[in-house]
């Protein structure tokens, strides 16, 4: 897979799975993953920013997120941190304050460093398929596609 | 530009139901991170735009038909054209009754049709389910990206930190 290209698959009825290759070593990635003074600066996308983070990584911590959206809307999300092993492995609960997602997510980052490259290697995993179908349906501020001609990335 | 582009997609039906204008106020205005306005949307927008979103168990077969990496091989020879089982069967090293099996999946999924011509019933695929599932990962992938996108400026910055910091400490930079 070429660097910057990100994967998102869905090999298992309840999993969505994100895979992209970082040009920094892992234990870079790793902080950027977890350190709130990082993840301020880049976490969030289409007019959603992070404006209160706190981590407390540790297993059995807890971590939280707060993001202001186009027009100023807030959300917030958190959850407990399961396993932390850095710099390759982490695993932590996640939920958000509105359900617009209902019941809790178990995400697994996994990070792989070859040649000076890391894979990060996200799967998200939920309750059931139709929260998994409901996360990707949801239109996320700018509605849904903007191309049509990424076919081939499915069908891969 | 999505809204027109949109339009075009849908072959002139949004626009029969709705201008793209109207429909970009309703969207700014009803979604959010909210289910019920998710609902609302879905039942307001999308069904009336021609999806299926009120058939949740279409869509489940759906993403479990393209669960499968044989069956995805064959939507992608079938986007090529139509096909009949045997010419899809051959690239394949499995049997043709396992190929029958997964186009039985990927046809109740409403995925593909097959064609009522005699013995031939060649396979056809059906794009617009599809297009739906590659829509919502496209615009889920959309966010992400631009996300990791912002990622990667921020790691960059941080090597080019570290590169000084191990330069002015009498170590060799590892460049960038």
């Amino acid at each position: 897979m070429t660097a910057k290209t990100l994967r998102v698959t869905t090999p298992a009825p309840t999993d969505i799975v994100l895979t992209r290759v970082f040009r920094a070593p892992r234990h870079l990635v790793f902080d950027t993953l977890t350190k709130p003074e990082l993840l301020k600066r880049w976490f969030g996308a289409r007019g959603w920013r992070l404006v209160e983070c706190e981590v407390e990584l540790r297993v059995g911590g807890s971590w939280r997120f707060v993001s202001v959206g186009p027009d100023g809307r807030k959300m917030g999300q958190g959850g407990v941190y399961r396993e932390v092993q850095a710099p390759d492995r982490l695993v932590y609960t996640e939920s958000y304050d509105d359900q617009w997602a209902p019941g809790e997510a178990l995400v697994t980052a996994m990070l792989t460093e070859r040649a000076g490259l890391t894979t990060l290697n996200t799967t998200l995993r939920y309750s059931s398929q139709e929260v998994r179908d409901l996360v990707l349906a949801t239109p996320m501020e700018r509605g849904m596609g903007e191309s049509y001609d990424r076919l081939d990335e499915v069908l891969a | 530009m999505h809204l027109q582009d949109r339009a075009r997609w849908l072959g002139g039906r949004l626009a029969r139901v709705t201008s793209p204008g109207r429909l970009h106020l309703r969207r700014h205005a009803e979604v959010g991170f909210d289910r019920a306005a998710v609902e609302r949307y879905n039942k307001l927008v999308m069904k009336q735009a021609g999806y299926a979103l009120d058939e949740p168990e279409r869509l489940d077969a759906t993403f479990a038909a393209l669960a499968d990496p044989t069956r995805r091989a064959i939507l992608a020879r079938l986007a090529q054209g139509d096909a009949t089982v045997k010419e899809i069967a051959a690239p394949f090293p499995v049997s043709q009754p396992a190929i029958s099996r997964h186009l039985k999946v990927l046809e109740s999924a409403g995925l593909i049709s097959r064609g009522r011509v005699a013995q031939r019933r060649p396979c056809h695929l059906e794009g617009r389910q599809l297009r739906l599932v590659v829509d919502w990962l496209e615009n889920y992938r959309g966010y992400w990206a631009e996300a990791y996108g912002r990622l990667d400026e921020l790691l960059d910055e941080l090597q080019a930190g570290d590169d000084a910091r191990q330069s002015s400490g009498g170590r060799e930079s590892q460049g960038t």
